[in-house]
């Protein structure tokens, strides 16, 4: 069997050169015979590098700031950069087989933890995605780089505490006003019960005013100080139904509003249990400014010194304005049984 | 087609009379060609070509290292050149191209490492010695130069391009007067190629010299598509006469 290098004659069934050490057989199935290329965006990382080892800058220095310099200009940090979507790097430098089991696992995760997002279950999946997403983006090559445990340990956790932060933000940015809360409120006629979870949306100017009936995200009052007869014990953000329009006078009757002599049905618009017991005082009711609502929602009161909440009170804690409206309710999301899109 | 190539090229069958056979050798010295006009990817593609007809021509694995090198992939170059070197161990060519990639990615100490290492084989070749000398052109001329010699004496029918090549690495370490005695040899073989009109342009350029025009025209018309070679040339005709002393 003649050696294609050097033409050394060798025995039968060796498979390299006995002279040159050449292999004598190779099918190009077996073997890959297209080099690795580099992507165009590393070029400029690479002269970086290439220019601090010409000029011998960090040869000076200590090793910590040589090893940091090296990490901050390497393409592991590009790539770490780019693993905000998980896998990115990897695809793009055609090693996506790598991780491909894992940014499956990844989207599995994700898929479960935004069906189960705000309950326990969520939270320990949302965990997982977290430490999934997080591995993928430090196995592309930071684990290689950095050799100490406890380095690496700090380093997982400063890729956690970013990937964090963009799991916060991500959401905000898609959804302009993305946020969620609780009612205080059962309303039959439409399914909810106190207690139900709502996902909220920033309501666009063009959609205000708001209809009779839909439910907001309003910041709690803060009247706990100014108003010492009436002592709110809500502290977050919580969901409440507008009742009634700027212009409008709402009054309660026994269970029910009354919106300009006009009873609302008690099933849709329920009356908190705390106006139950103490209505508004004025013959008229309670008179809506311009850009603000009439807001219901129930809390806990704690009267002192008075026989009953004052009007003043009860305004103060229902007249939300425009600028308190942190967001329109749009999807049921908890409980489960009862998850569904909002009627606008 | 993947390179870019002749998509009408028949598949299988008999081949009329006086059609080109697309063998490894032709697609050798496509390469060859194209990366004497300086375009290195359609060389590698080429060179790539050559391993796909058969993955144990050795000039193929060493074309490949070679324009890696020359695309700037040094790091790429070097994993490449380990690749090959598991089909041809101690190969003192790829160890030399390895030390190249090295040296290019300005990490000295290996350069110097497999450089040693490359010229203590036998069947020693050209680019053995112009690595060494571009190793050591900058610290120790005197035996880059030895160096040098010893790849011409030891070219044969690759002088040309090896004093070419010798031209290069002088231009790219500023020694413009030596650069410029190679490539004119080197033209004189390689008269149909655009990157030794082009090297012996920017080196007439560097200093001044009003043929730097010519050449450059030479190459331009050679190779019309190459832009470095019309910004050159642009370049060049456009300078005054300050620019031109100071060999800008």
């Amino acid at each position: 069997m003649r050696c294609a290098r050097c033409e050394f004659e060798n025995i039968p069934g060796q498979t390299r050169c006995i002279r040159c050490g050449s292999i004598l057989e190779a099918g190009s199935a077996v073997i890959d015979i297209y080099p690795p290329r580099m992507p165009a965006w590393r070029k400029p990382i690479r002269a970086v590098r290439r220019w601090a080892r010409t000029q011998r800058v960090l040869s000076r220095m200590p090793a910590t700031v040589q090893r940091g310099f090296d990490l901050v200009v390497s393409d592991s940090l590009v790539g770490l950069m780019l693993s905000i979507i998980p896998g990115l790097p990897h695809l793009i430098r055609r090693r996506f087989r790598e991780v491909r089991l894992l940014v499956l696992l990844w989207f599995i995760l994700l898929c479960a933890s935004l069906f189960f997002y705000h309950s326990p279950t969520g939270a320990v999946l949302i965990g997982l995605t977290l430490a999934v997403h997080a591995w993928i983006a430090v196995r592309y090559g930071l684990v290689e780089e950095i050799r100490g445990f406890g380095e690496r340990v700090a380093l997982v956790l400063i890729v956690v505490i970013f990937l964090a932060l963009v799991y916060w933000a991500v959401p905000r940015v898609l959804i302009r006003g993305f946020g969620g809360g609780y009612t205080s409120l059962a309303i039959p006629a439409r399914n909810i019960s106190r207690g139900d979870y709502f996902l909220v949306r920033h309501v666009p100017r063009a959609e205000e005013p708001l209809p009779r009936g839909t439910l907001v995200l309003i910041e709690p009052p803060r009247i706990r100080n100014a108003q010492r007869d009436l002592r709110l014990n809500q502290r977050q953000r919580m969901i409440g139904q507008i009742i009634g329009l700027a212009g409008e006078t709402v009054r309660v009757e026994g269970t029910a509003y009354v919106i300009g002599g006009q009873r609302l049905e008690p099933s849709q618009f329920p009356v908190p249990h705390w106006l139950q017991q103490s209505p508004p005082r004025a013959v008229t009711g309670i008179a809506v400014p311009d850009h603000s609502y009439f807001v219901s929602t129930d809390y806990a009161v704690a009267v002192h010194g008075h026989a009953a909440v004052t009007d003043q009170a009860i305004s103060n804690a229902c007249i939300a304005r425009t600028s308190d409206i942190r967001g329109r309710a749009f999807l049921h999301w908890w409980p489960l049984s009862r998850r569904r899109f909002m009627e606008q | 087609m993947e390179f870019g190539g002749d998509d009408t090229e028949p598949k299988g069958g008999a081949k009329s009379p006086g059609e080109t056979v697309r063998d490894a050798e032709y697609y050798y010295r496509e390469a060859t060609k194209y990366w004497l006009a300086a375009d290195f990817e359609l060389a590698l593609r080429n060179y790539s070509r050559i391993l796909e007809q058969n993955s144990t021509i050795f000039e193929g694995w060493a074309g490949q290292v070679l324009m890696l090198i020359e695309l700037g992939e040094y790091r790429e170059a070097g994993v490449w050149a380990d690749k090959a070197m598991e089909l041809f161990p101690e190969n003192p060519e790829l160890l030399a191209l390895k030390a190249l990639a090295c040296f290019r990615d300005a990490k000295l100490e290996q350069a110097v490492a497999y450089s040693d290492n490359s010229v203590g084989k036998e069947n020693l070749t050209p680019r053995v010695w112009l690595t060494r000398a571009e190793i050591f052109l900058d610290r120790k001329g005197p035996i880059a130069e030895g160096c040098i010699n010893k790849a011409i004496r030891c070219a044969s029918k690759l002088g040309p391009i090896v004093k070419l090549e010798a031209g290069r690495l002088l231009r790219r370490k500023r020694n413009y007067v030596f650069a410029i005695r190679y490539l004119k040899e080197a033209v004189q073989d390689l008269s149909r190629s655009p990157l030794a009109w082009y090297e012996l342009g920017c080196c007439q350029a560097s200093l001044g010299l009003s043929e730097a025009t010519s050449s450059l025209e030479q190459c331009v018309n050679l190779r019309p598509d190459w832009t470095e070679a019309k910004d050159m040339l642009h370049k060049v005709g456009n300078r005054g006469f300050f620019r031109r002393l100071m060999g800008k």
